[in-house]
């Protein structure tokens, strides 16, 4: 039941938050640097080389279903989706007893839920 | 009274006529019905035409009514549902070709309870193909082609509930079902010109609806007007065992309000207020910083027209600050995780290629990506996220916002293109930097909240606005309430499209 606001559309529409980084959230803080030279960071609608990797994933599971130009946009929207992630996770700090919402319960409810 | 007149009507005023006889339920039917059949097709609102199911159902009701078996206040009222809603042995498509098909042998909840109500089921209605699940980009997403605005069908309806509120606009129904993951709601409302009520999480049973996003998914009233909205809305919630959602989060203040009605409790806080009682205190309202940020000229001058009406009845905070936080990302990330595994086997059985819009055609195959990971950081987000917005609205009523920046985008738009170009009247292009308005439409969702949409005007090309009251979870009836106070002062809800 997602609307036309998700996505880009939320976006092209001036409803989700499309700020740089920074100014959705603070930065974050300093960490040591890597030993080798961190590759440069792709542009902005580049996939990167996770996404790249995930893309080659779903490609060798889906590629059969492909049509031309379905590749490539399966990239950029794996890219994007990443991104999204990562603004995410930059946006709200979560520490190892932050638990995620779930409806699980051990018990299994009387009434037939979960039946549709 | 003329046919416009019938068909237009609010549900209290349908009621009377009913009880009065002065129309009976089968005639009411069947002007829903010829209206349907003659306008819904170029609205692009309709899927199918209960013609049967509703001459039965409002024969039913007729009988019942001329006997003094009186249902309440939505008896013998035609209805629509978004056609995602199973139906027994009426197709439920979900507004897509691979299911075009797709036949129940139950009744979803919410149609059972309408039917318990004595409604009148009269149409399956348009929507966007799986709800927009697998990342629309474009007005022309379902089978039945685009939604069409009825105030100027060159225009979109809006999404992914587009039938319902074109069907409400257009007099094809008394009142619709929609339903909401992230704007599903809100936004038909908005561009369609109608009132729409996004309920609380879990207030509403969703047994019988598609799933798209098992944490997100609500579904609620399109309506003329909010206390419409709030007929409709006493009928429908409630728990229920097929709905885990819906079970064990309901506080005594809201199963009293359920059990004796949101609508009585409604008119009854109404009718103190109108009656001059000085004990019902003031609604405080938040009027939320950058609210027109980016927004069109009308919309914002209809947002500050809209501020002075609430300013009769309420006290308003000016430039109250959302909290600024990744509600779209959030958003995203758990509707591509829960609707790629929602739609896992249609999405590896390649049959998504018979989905309408490009964009849903490959969508799926990014979305299964999605890693656990980060899905499982979206859900633990939304613990503070949540927290953070309840603790904004515990503070009023209601914040205020228009609930769209813009009218509705025209037939043919990639939402992701640049806007059209610019109109002599619409606002300059954002400086870099310039902020944004609140998200406020992925916030109330990601963290339940409920949210009312109500027009507030028109805009460019004929084009309805809208104003958005977003609250603390459970708290309809008073949303219901500021909003029914708005349009007794306004008359924006009574117009009509010029078709």
């Amino acid at each position: 039941m997602a609307a036309a606001t998700r996505r880009r559309f939320l976006g092209s529409l001036s409803l989700v938050p499309l700020l740089p980084q920074t100014l959705v959230a603070p930065p974050a803080p300093p960490t040591p640097g890597p030993a080798a030279p961190a590759p440069a960071p792709p542009a902005a609608e580049e996939p990167g080389p996770v996404a790249e990797a995930l893309a080659d994933a779903a490609r060798a599971r889906y590629g059969s279903h492909y049509e031309a130009g379905d590749d490539a946009e399966v990239r950029r929207a794996i890219g994007r989706a990443l991104r999204r992630a990562e603004r995410l996770r930059k946006g709200v700090s979560l520490g190892n007893a932050d638990a995620p919402v779930t409806l699980f319960q051990a018990r299994p409810p009387a009434g037939g839920a979960g039946s549709r | 009274m003329n046919r416009e007149d019938l068909v237009f009507a609010s549900l209290r005023q349908l009621g009377s006529w009913l009880r009065s006889r002065r129309v009976s339920v089968v005639d009411l039917a069947e002007a829903y019905l010829e209206r349907l059949e003659a306008l819904g097709g170029r609205l692009g609102a309709v899927v199918t035409v209960t013609r049967e199911r509703a001459l039965a159902e409002a024969h039913r009701a007729n009988q019942e009514l001329l006997a003094g078996h009186d249902r309440g206040p939505l008896h013998g009222i035609p209805y629509g549902v978004k056609d995602l809603l199973a139906t027994k042995d009426i197709p439920t498509t979900w507004g897509a070709e691979p299911y075009r098909d797709q036949v129940f042998d139950y009744d979803a909840t919410i149609v059972e309870r309408l039917r318990e109500a004595g409604a009148v089921l009269v149409a399956k209605l348009a929507m966007v193909e799986l709800a927009g699940g697998m990342g629309y980009n474009n007005p022309d997403a379902s089978f039945t082609g685009p939604g069409r605005s009825p105030w100027n069908t060159d225009y979109w309806s809006g999404g992914s509930s587009s039938g319902s509120a074109a069907a409400v606009a257009a007099g094809l129904v008394g009142f619709a079902i929609g339903s909401e993951t992230s704007g599903s709601i809100l936004t038909p409302a908005a561009f369609s010109g109608v009132s729409g009520l996004r309920p609380t999480y879990g207030l509403v049973s969703r047994h019988g609806a598609m799933a798209l996003c098992w944490t997100l998914d609500k579904l609620g009233p399109l309506c003329r007007s909010a206390d419409d909205c709030g007929l409709v809305l006493a009928a429908i919630a409630g728990t229920d065992p097929k709905d885990p959602s819906t079970e064990g989060q309901l506080s005594y203040h809201v199963r009293r309000a359920v059990a004796n009605g949101t609508a009585r409790s409604l008119r009854s806080s109404l009718r103190r207020r109108r009656a001059g009682d000085t004990t019902s205190r003031r609604f405080r309202i938040g009027v939320l910083r950058h609210a027109t940020e980016r927004a069109q000229t009308e919309v914002q001058s209809n947002f500050e027209s809209s501020l002075e009406v609430l300013a009769r009845f309420a006290d308003l905070e000016q430039d109250v600050e959302f909290p600024d936080l990744p509600w779209g990302p959030a958003v995203s990330v758990i509707v591509d995780a829960e609707g790629a595994a929602a739609f896992r086997d249609l999405i590896e059985s390649g049959r998504t290629r018979k989905l309408r819009a490009k964009d849903d055609r490959v969508g799926g195959y990014s979305m299964m990506m999605t890693l656990a990971a980060d899905y499982l950081d979206a859900m633990r987000a939304r613990v503070p996220m949540r927290a953070a917005l309840d603790e904004l609205l515990s503070r009023y009523d209601a914040v205020v916002v228009p609930t769209r920046s813009s009218v509705a985008p025209p037939i043919g738009y990639d939402f992701d293109k640049p806007p059209a170009p610019a109109e002599p009247s619409s606002a300059p292009a954002p400086a870099p930097g310039r902020s944004r308005p609140p998200a406020t439409i992925p916030a109330g969702n990601l963290a339940g909240a409920p949210a009312l949409a109500i027009p507030n005007g028109f805009g460019q090309h004929g084009l309805p606005t809208s104003l958005q009251l977003l609250g603390r979870a459970f708290s309809e009836a008073t949303l219901l309430a500021i909003g029914d106070r708005f349009q007794q002062l306004t008359d924006w809800h009574t117009r009509r499209p010029p078709l």
